[in-house]
């Protein structure tokens, strides 16, 4: 076992992006906005869940941004933005019909194949939302492929819930058992208030058929993996997107680089036993 | 639409205005980006409608509080520019001397005429979104600022220290020539200016954000500077340290 | 493979002729004499005219080591990636690659010591496999001559090329000098290299006499390189992963500056920043890169705020892990040449040197 490090054929890098259009735009919380992109060639992202792009705003700079859209709702392809920085920034006062360049997918998406035909557990913390919703919806669109499915999904406040129409299809869906907790509410707010783990005692899973993908803050791994092995979850079964900071996407400027790893390429996403060897990871 | 810029001078020697000035080059490209509607050593305009405003220097007077203020309200963003404004710079010196004395020092018989306060950076004045550092705050650095305002993205200054372009440019370490420096602790984004012409840094970028002064403190002691030495050859730009909060 | 004697006084008329096809770089001396009695020497192209400190008559072939290796002439401080126009009306404007552009003129890079020699071997490594960089291959890939010197002895106290065995290479280089009394025994290396001592015919061939000191010469730098021997290379991986926790990072991080001269001085670091830059009229401009070191706090720092090596003592154990154990899990090889550059930056002794050689203590049983 262990991670296994990526090699790839020769190939000649390329820091040129390809120019994409904005096709709309949607302010989902105070700080989020949704933007639903097409390559301006027509051509189909061909990304995996959980993979990332590279942003890119001349005379700005580049941002990575995670794909959140499922690769099977084509043509086009979806980002949720957090207005953090620079290119975030610029980014936000773009409007539909406005171009920008994307480079990419990069980085290894979620283990599709390893969770097919398995009951999920799938866990969101704040804006980990974004990446997470690409594999929600994929398997959504792939339903008979999988077990029973719950999304597990916690963040601070009601204003901060992002995704509020998709919330709403899957928490009236019966193919899928919705579960949403704030860190504070306001008088009158009528559904849970706590961490996400307070949610978990709900999640009635076979542990041994489970996997398990998590995608939150720093700080929120620690405490969902050890409630999830509590559950009877194993290692082997659980996985996780990690944040870093990514300058090329092409494993070749190091900042990404957690220990042996380079998050771009053999991340973010990665399986929490082969962690094991990571231990700056979490 | 070109944004409209108005540049204030407060306690300084006016240098920084100066540097604005020694753009010569691309001045006049910079004139077509942006309105001046203030600028004293360059314009006799005085209008008040401006959306950013440098500012120079620090507040030393009982009104310059008053002025800061006011420029605040008026003003998108206020970037302060130069020593004298992101910190108090050499002027900071003064408020490690009794204030009466400072005043008769300066202005002699007439000293009463001239009403004086304790030196205080903008920042500690008016909230400062942007900040160009250096005495005289560096040209580059300007010019970033500027075109980043332009752009729309948060301007890209170093917050590693000055070592990091000694490195770049080669230039021969001054403790391996047996001189002293506080590089290693100084803010870069002047190329090395001073050490690259064999002088040691003296501070005027201020502390970088990571520094490890005490571990510093320690390597210029084994230079024969001792930790009172230290702190004096800091005053001369970053007295401020020693009292902020 | 040919073998030549190159006499002191011929040194000249030898460079002239290299400078005849290429632009030679050389070692030129950088400093006066400090206080420790040494001086600094820099690799500088050499102007092919007669005389003047910037001439080809600068260049020091016996020198301890250049502040900078010869790696800026592939991967510089700071270049630019892209050039782009900008659109100023929210679309996305144009832009060209220019790696495509890069065409340096040939090149004899002259006077690179073995540790040189190896690092260059592992950037190759680097940026020449899996994805490849074009900017440094453009660069790395002009018409190049590369003339190694051999290292009679340690260059400073802080060098531990003997422990990472870096101090002769055989390979990575056309042209060997070794100082043999009053002039260098240049022997060949490759096919160019042969050919070049071939047509330099005003040298006279190695006689036997000299071959011999030769002979006696490499099993000196053996013997010496031998006796420097500070630890085992061979268990340096195996020694920093049992080490990951130990104290020796707290320790020497505690008095580390962050000033990142270790990170900008290292042959073999390689990270790199991408930023923009635009014209005053925000119309044009380029998408650079710039050296970057893992040693300095924002390295590892995201948009948001959040520092994932906040703490120094992280930042120095990735540091030499990474030229230790994490690039060695990837390629199979040290990250480190032993030049000892960084550690006679470093302003208060932190040397990969101190901890290989710590941690085989605590760890190498």
């Amino acid at each position: 076992m262990g991670i296994k490090l990526r090699h790839f054929e020769p190939s000649k890098v390329s820091y040129l992006s390809l120019p994409a259009r904005i096709e709309s735009v949607q302010k989902l919380t105070r700080a989020e906005t949704l933007y639903r992109i097409q390559l301006c060639d027509g051509r189909p992202l061909g990304h995996q869940p959980g993979q990332f792009v590279q942003v890119s705003l001349f005379g700005v700079g580049e941002a990575p941004i995670s794909i959140t859209s499922s690769p099977t709702q084509t043509p086009g392809f979806e980002l949720c933005v957090r207005r953090v920085g620079s290119v975030t920034g610029a980014l936000a006062r773009l409007s539909e019909g406005a171009t920008l360049g994307i480079r990419g997918p990069f980085g290894s998406g979620f283990p599709v194949q390893q969770l097919t035909g398995r009951n999920l557990v799938l866990v969101a913390g704040g804006l980990g939302l974004a990446p997470l919703r690409s594999l929600i919806n994929y398997v959504l669109d792939k339903r008979p492929d999988f077990g029973e499915v719950h999304v597990v999904y916690g963040t601070r406040s009601p204003d901060d819930i992002l995704f509020q129409r998709d919330i709403i299809s899957w928490s009236t869906s019966d193919i899928v058992r919705f579960h949403l907790t704030v860190d504070i509410a306001p008088v009158g707010w009528r559904g849970n208030v706590g961490v996400v783990t307070t949610l978990f005692p709900r999640l009635t899973v076979d542990p041994d058929n489970t996997s398990a993908v998590i995608v939150g803050p720093p700080v929120m791994y620690k405490f969902v993996v050890r409630e999830l092995l509590e559950m009877g979850v194993s290692a082997d079964q659980m996985f996780l997107s990690l944040e870093r900071r990514m300058k090329c996407g092409l494993g070749k400027c190091g900042h990404c680089q957690i220990n042996q790893v380079y998050v771009c390429q053999e991340g973010p996403c990665f399986c929490y036993a082969d962690l094991a060897d990571l231990p700056e990871a979490i | 639409m070109k944004p409209k810029v108005a540049f204030f001078s407060f306690t300084s020697c006016e240098g920084c205005q100066l540097t604005v000035l020694e753009c010569e080059d691309i001045l006049l490209d910079m004139l077509g980006q942006i309105e001046i509607v203030r600028f004293r050593e360059a314009s006799s305009l005085k209008r008040d409608d401006y959306e950013i405003a440098f500012i120079e220097g620090s507040a030393s007077r009982p009104d310059d509080v008053t002025r800061m203020r006011k420029i605040r309200e008026r003003a998108n963003l206020v970037v302060a520019i130069g020593a004298c404004a992101v910190s108090g710079g050499v002027n900071f010196m003064k408020n490690f001397h009794y204030l009466q004395r400072t005043r008769e020092h300066v202005y002699g018989a007439q000293a009463d005429w001239f009403p004086t306060t304790q030196v205080q950076p903008v920042e500690a004045v008016i909230k400062v979104d942007h900040s160009v550092y250096g005495c005289p705050m560096t040209k580059d650095e300007f010019l970033e600022t500027v075109k980043s305002l332009l752009v729309g993205r948060t301007p890209r200054i170093p917050q590693y220290p000055v070592c990091v372009e000694c490195k770049m440019a080669e230039n021969v370490c001054l403790f391996h020539r047996g001189q002293t420096c506080l590089g290693p602790v100084i803010r870069a984004g002047c190329q090395a200016f001073c050490p690259g012409l064999g002088a040691g840094c003296d501070g005027c970028r201020g502390l970088a954000p990571d520094h490890n002064l005490a571990s510093l403190t320690n390597v210029l002691g084994e230079y024969g500077m001792k930790p009172e030495e230290v702190r004096r050859k800091l005053r001369l730009f970053n007295g401020y340290i020693e009292v902020q909060p | 493979m040919t073998n030549k004697f190159l006499a002191n006084q011929e040194i000249p008329s030898f460079l002239s002729a290299l400078a005849q096809e290429y632009q030679v770089i050389a070692p030129v001396r950088r400093s006066e004499v400090l206080p420790d009695g040494s001086s600094r020497y820099s690799f500088q192209p050499l102007n092919a005219g007669p005389g003047d400190a910037t001439g080809l008559s600068a260049a020091v072939l016996d020198y301890p080591i250049a502040l900078n290796d010869p790696k800026k002439f592939f991967f510089p401080a700071r270049e630019e990636l892209l050039r782009f126009q900008r659109d100023g009306s929210g679309q996305f404007g144009s832009a060209r690659d220019l790696s495509e552009t890069i065409a340096p003129p040939p090149r004899a890079l002259v006077g690179l010591h073995p540790c040189d020699v190896a690092a260059l071997e592992q950037l190759d490594l680097y940026f020449g496999s899996d994805r490849i960089d074009p900017y440094y291959q453009a660069r790395r890939s002009g018409r190049l001559l590369l003339v190694a010197v051999s290292c009679l002895s340690p260059c400073s106290e802080e060098c531990f090329c003997a422990s990472m065995k870096t101090y002769r290479v055989d390979s990575g280089y056309d042209l060997l000098l070794t100082r043999l009394g009053e002039g260098f025994a240049a022997t060949a290396a490759s096919e160019l290299g042969d050919q070049w001592l071939q047509r330099l015919t005003s040298l006279a061939p190695l006689d036997a006499d000299r071959e011999e000191l030769l002979t006696e010469v490499f099993s000196e730098i053996e013997e010496t390189f031998a006796a420097g021997v500070a630890f085992d290379a061979a268990a340096v991986p195996r020694n920093l992963a049992k080490g990951y926790r130990d104290p020796v990072w707290r320790e020497e991080a505690e008095r580390c500056l962050s000033c990142g001269s270790c990170n900008l001085v290292c042959p073999t670091c390689y990270c790199f920043d991408v930023f923009d830059e635009v014209d005053i009229a925000a119309t044009e401009g380029a998408r650079l890169r710039t050296w970057d070191g893992c040693m300095l706090k924002s390295f590892a720092e995201i948009a948001g705020g959040e520092n994932f090596r906040a703490a120094r003592e992280a930042r120095l154990r990735h540091r030499i892990n990474r030229k230790g154990s994490y690039l060695h899990q990837r390629y199979g090889r040290l990250f480190c040449v032993g030049c000892g550059r960084c550690a006679s930056a470093c302003l208060v002794d932190i040397s990969p040197a101190t901890i290989f050689r710590t941690l085989e203590e605590r760890y190498g049983h």
